[in-house]
């Protein structure tokens, strides 16, 4: 019997380690979500500038979010006033002033420059991706989980991502995004955080393209702010309205 | 009610908005648009006896203004207002009200809307037979490149629920794009549209007095990363379709043709419908394709008929030099023969990429009419922002086509146009 509790004590305080040194992969995701938006509603302004070579060029969006899937973002810039993109689940939705009617798209129709649609009205990876914790590395000094996301859903924006999440903060600091074929065409790096109701979510991104052209996208966030909006600001025959 | 929309309202509007509204959001631009059209010397619209007077040169100009209140949790007001002038040897000018209306959130659910508003229920790129309240659309510019599309006035109601919406609108039925009215009586027109399982639907009908009625439906599907699908189809009971038809002449001297109603009677039913797909690469090239049928377009004889009678009577010639070759045929096409398209089968594709060089973007698109003496229109457009508010395009259309056939008999065979866009 003694033999037995021994046997059942040394397999709990295994299994214990265990849960302590190999962390789920699923929490660290949702943790790292996060920091990617201030809770269930909010809204936030984005600012993306795109460069090439010596030139950039920036836009200005305000991105509505409620709930995981359920994003509404107004374009500001004077050229694109009016504009609006819907992406509810795994399907978008474009309001073009001109033509006055929400039009369909898909992922791969892009917002700007480097920048998909689901880069900007989608932050929330928990919900459309299976993730696996590949190994620890360091990246810029912090000690940071290499998850695997695999794409659960037809509406991510990417087929696979590898994502760098800091062991001791939580916060993303790196993401590198494949194509179906498995190469690596973006990578992406989570340079700055900012304070906003004492929890940190990211201020600036960047994003590389690495198929040979020397363009490079930042993503600049300010002015989060929890909101509550109805469905039907969600409604895609409510968009331009 | 006319003069009321034609006043220059904005200049009253933008004060007294700001003053009482909480929230103002003001967009403009100003647009100049230098055109050159080949003038077509053998089109039966020709004015051998001088009804058109058109030039090779011209310039379109237009400063347009849009306001946008809310006023309170529940009111929200919307006016566009354009200024346009069109110089072909001497100016003419005109103030266009695109839009005025007050939309009221009388729920979380419910909103009331009523004012002049464009809709559009259609889901096609360039075509839309399901496009019962949408305003007369050319498939040549299926973005309004000018935004001269304009509104109808109508009385609405939005019921919302989650993905699930269903409009009610009353309205005056055909509000032509230059602003004139081409229906009388009243329109009633409702939709429910449902999203389920990604498929993207709506089911769709419309009531209008003197006119056919119409009930269709329409969907649209996302296949993968890069693939949509979208179709729409209709029914209409009656037709509008007017074309030429022998009638006695007067103390007998032998059958003349008029203009009048091709096929009269409610008995007649017309199926049309329009399937097509929007297709990125992952390089960025994006295509739009999309197949038309129309079954209350002209057969080859009334077409025939029809150019025949062109060639000898001047009576269809207009007056709207403000438009390039496409838009001059499917406005005169709107205003004189069907209120839609004037043949039965059609083909529309267009190829983008945005940016193609450096920050050129490019738009080609063709429009083809796929029945007898068959032909079609191609444009090619490319445009550049310059800095955060300037955007200059370049733009060429060109008709081509057997003589005789349906943008070949346009008294304009092509054109060149370079315009310069000032955002604010």
């Amino acid at each position: 019997m003694k033999a037995k509790l021994a046997v059942c004590a040394v397999l709990a305080v295994a299994s214990y380690t265990a849960a302590e040194t190999t962390p789920d992969a699923k929490a660290i995701l949702h943790r790292a979500d996060q920091a990617r938006g201030i809770g269930d509603m909010y809204q936030v302004q984005t600012k993306i500038t795109n460069h090439k070579g010596s030139d950039s060029e920036v836009h200005l969006f305000q991105v509505l979010v409620k709930g995981a899937d359920k994003s509404l973002v107004h374009f500001l810039d004077p050229r694109d006033k009016g504009r609006s993109l819907l992406m509810l689940q795994d399907d978008m939705w474009i309001f073009l002033p001109n033509t006055d009617r929400p039009v369909r798209i898909t992922p791969l129709q892009r917002l700007v420059g480097n920048a998909s649609n689901g880069d900007v009205a989608r932050t929330n990876y928990e919900n459309d991706y299976a993730s696996s914790l590949l190994r620890t590395e360091e990246v810029d000094g912090h000690t940071c989980y290499v998850l695997e996301l695999l794409a659960v859903r037809k509406g991510a924006t990417y087929q696979k991502i590898h994502y760098w999440v800091g062991a001791e903060d939580g916060l993303p600091h790196k993401a590198d995004f494949f194509l179906a074929s498995g190469k690596c065409y973006k990578t992406a790096t989570f340079d700055r955080y900012q304070q906003v109701g004492g929890s940190q979510v990211l201020a600036k991104m960047t994003i590389r393209d690495l198929t040979g052209s020397d363009e490079w996208t930042t993503m600049e966030y300010s002015g989060y702010a929890a909101g509550n909006y109805p469905d039907k600001l969600f409604n895609k025959t409510q968009m331009g309205k | 009610m006319k003069s009321l929309w034609s006043a220059p309202w904005l200049a009253l509007l933008l004060p007294a908005a700001s003053a009482v509204a909480a929230d103002v959001d003001f967009r403009a631009f100003l647009e100049d648009e230098p055109r050159y059209s080949f003038v077509s010397s053998t089109s039966p619209y020709q004015p051998v006896l001088g009804l058109m007077d058109l030039s090779d040169g011209s310039n379109f100009a237009q400063m347009q203004v849009r306001l946008d209140g809310v006023f309170g949790p529940k009111w929200r007001a919307s006016a566009t207002g354009a200024l346009v002038d069109l110089y072909d040897g001497s100016h003419s000018s005109r103030f266009l009200t695109r839009e005025l209306y007050v939309d009221c959130s009388a729920t979380d659910a419910i909103n009331i809307f009523a004012g002049r508003r464009i809709l559009r229920w259609g889901v096609g790129y360039a075509l839309n037979p399901t496009g019962v309240v949408d305003p007369h659309r050319n498939p040549t510019d299926p973005d309004d490149r000018l935004n001269l599309n304009i509104g109808r006035d109508v009385i609405g109601l939005d019921l919302t629920r989650g993905s699930q919406s269903f409009n009610l609108v009353l309205s005056q039925p055909n509000l032509i794009s230059d602003g004139r009215v081409s229906g009388e009586g009243a329109q009633a027109a409702m939709r429910y549209s449902f999203l389920v399982h990604g498929i993207d639907a709506a089911v769709i009908g419309s009531w209008v007095s003197g006119h056919p009625d119409r009930a269709g439906c329409n969907a649209t599907f996302v296949v993968g990363q890069g693939l949509e699908i979208h179709a729409e189809w209709a029914l209409q009971w009656g037709s509008d379709a007017l074309g030429l038809q022998p009638v006695p002449g007067p103390s007998g001297d032998g059958p003349r043709s008029l203009f009048a109603r091709l096929r009269t009677g409610s008995e007649h039913r017309f199926q049309s419908c329009v399937a097509g797909i929007n297709w990125t690469h992952s390089n960025g090239w994006n295509f739009v394709a999309e197949y038309y049928r129309n079954g209350d377009g002209l057969t080859d004889d009334e077409w025939n008929r029809y150019v025949g009678f062109l060639d000898r009577n001047e009576r269809m010639a207009g007056q709207d030099g403000a438009y390039g070759p496409p838009e001059m045929n499917l406005l005169l096409s709107a205003k004189e023969m069907t209120g839609g398209n004037l043949r039965r089968n059609y083909a529309f594709l267009r190829i983008s990429k945005d940016p193609l060089v450096r920050d050129f973007s490019v738009d080609m698109l063709f429009l083809g009419s796929l029945d007898g003496s068959s032909g079609g229109v191609g444009v090619v457009e490319i445009y550049r922002p310059i800095g955060r508010f300037l955007t200059a395009s370049f733009r060429v259309t060109q008709c081509f086509g057997p003589p005789g056939s349906e943008y070949r008999v346009l008294p304009v065979s092509g054109s060149v146009s370079l315009g310069l866009r000032a955002n604010f």
